[in-house]
């Protein structure tokens, strides 16, 4: 009876996404635009180049970032401000942006996106004729 | 189990008073501190050394001033303005810059000689062994 159960949750686990039990951090970020390009900074110590998730659906830009956590044996933890979790944080973007050519880079724990904005995206001027 | 502690008379114990406020203030303390403290940082201790870990993500490997006296450990920092061109729109500005200062007292003299220091990837750590002359020691008993 025991051993069923226990068979049954473990087929119900294999099929579920896999679930980790950490902190999910809001990291800081400035976003800025300047010419034709948006720029996102974020604050993410500890996420490394491989760790890092970056999806961009339509307007919805998420950028997720796992933390490795390090073994420390033998030593006490005697006061923590930097709990073991990782970083996620979704921005919605107002204008379309040109999803092929985004650059992200990742240097001392800062990841930086730059997102260009497509041609089309871009204010024209109209001129008026008179007649 | 604290319906019992709190039903008995030593609940009002002002030692027990102390542990719940000491932990209260922990649990407190970790949220507030993401907000006004720079860089963040873990402590973490053992018998003969004592291990800083900081978050310093966007500083420059010059501009981190480490200073250790005795039991002190002072972390001078300093991140610098992101660099943009004249005429640039900002729509969330959340990232602080500046200069910031933090102190540690370890519960031990540390041996500054000895002192490591490795960053990688925005996290910094520091390795304090503790000072020999500072050590326990073992005293033996000689029969007379």
């Amino acid at each position: 009876m025991n051993n069923a159960v226990l068979e049954r949750k473990n087929d119900e686990l294999k099929t579920c996404e896999p679930q980790v039990n950490a902190r999910v951090f809001v990291p800081q970020a400035d976003v800025y635009e300047s010419g034709d390009k948006i720029f996102v900074v974020a604050d993410m110590p500890g996420v490394s180049e491989e760790s890092l998730d970056i999806v961009l659906e339509k307007n919805v830009l998420t950028i997720e970032g796992k933390t490795l956590t390090p073994e420390i044996e033998e030593m006490k933890l005697v006061h923590c401000e930097i709990p073991p979790g990782n970083y996620r944080r979704v921005f919605m973007l107002s204008e379309e942006v040109d999803q092929d050519a985004i650059e992200a880079t990742i240097k001392n724990g800062v990841l930086k996106l730059v997102l260009p904005k497509p041609a089309k995206a871009k204010a024209r001027k109209i001129n008026v004729v008179a007649q | 189990m604290l319906f019992q502690e709190l039903v008995s008379p030593s609940f009002f114990d002002s030692r027990q008073m102390n542990v719940l406020q000491n932990r209260l203030n922990n649990l407190l303390s970790s949220v507030a501190a993401r907000d006004t403290e720079f860089p963040l940082l873990n402590t973490y201790i053992s018998e003969d050394k004592a291990l800083v870990v900081a978050e310093i993500p966007g500083v420059d490997l010059d501009d981190i001033d480490l200073q250790v006296v005795n039991k002190t450990l002072t972390i001078n920092t300093q991140r610098n303005k992101e660099d943009v061109s004249e005429g640039t729109h900002w729509y969330r500005r959340e990232r602080a810059y500046g200069q910031f200062s933090r102190v540690i007292e370890l519960p031990f003299a540390i041996d500054v000689d000895s002192v490591l220091a490795s960053c990688t990837q925005g996290v910094l750590k520091i390795e304090l062994p503790r000072a020999q002359a500072d050590l326990p020691k073992k005293i033996s008993i000689q029969s007379a």
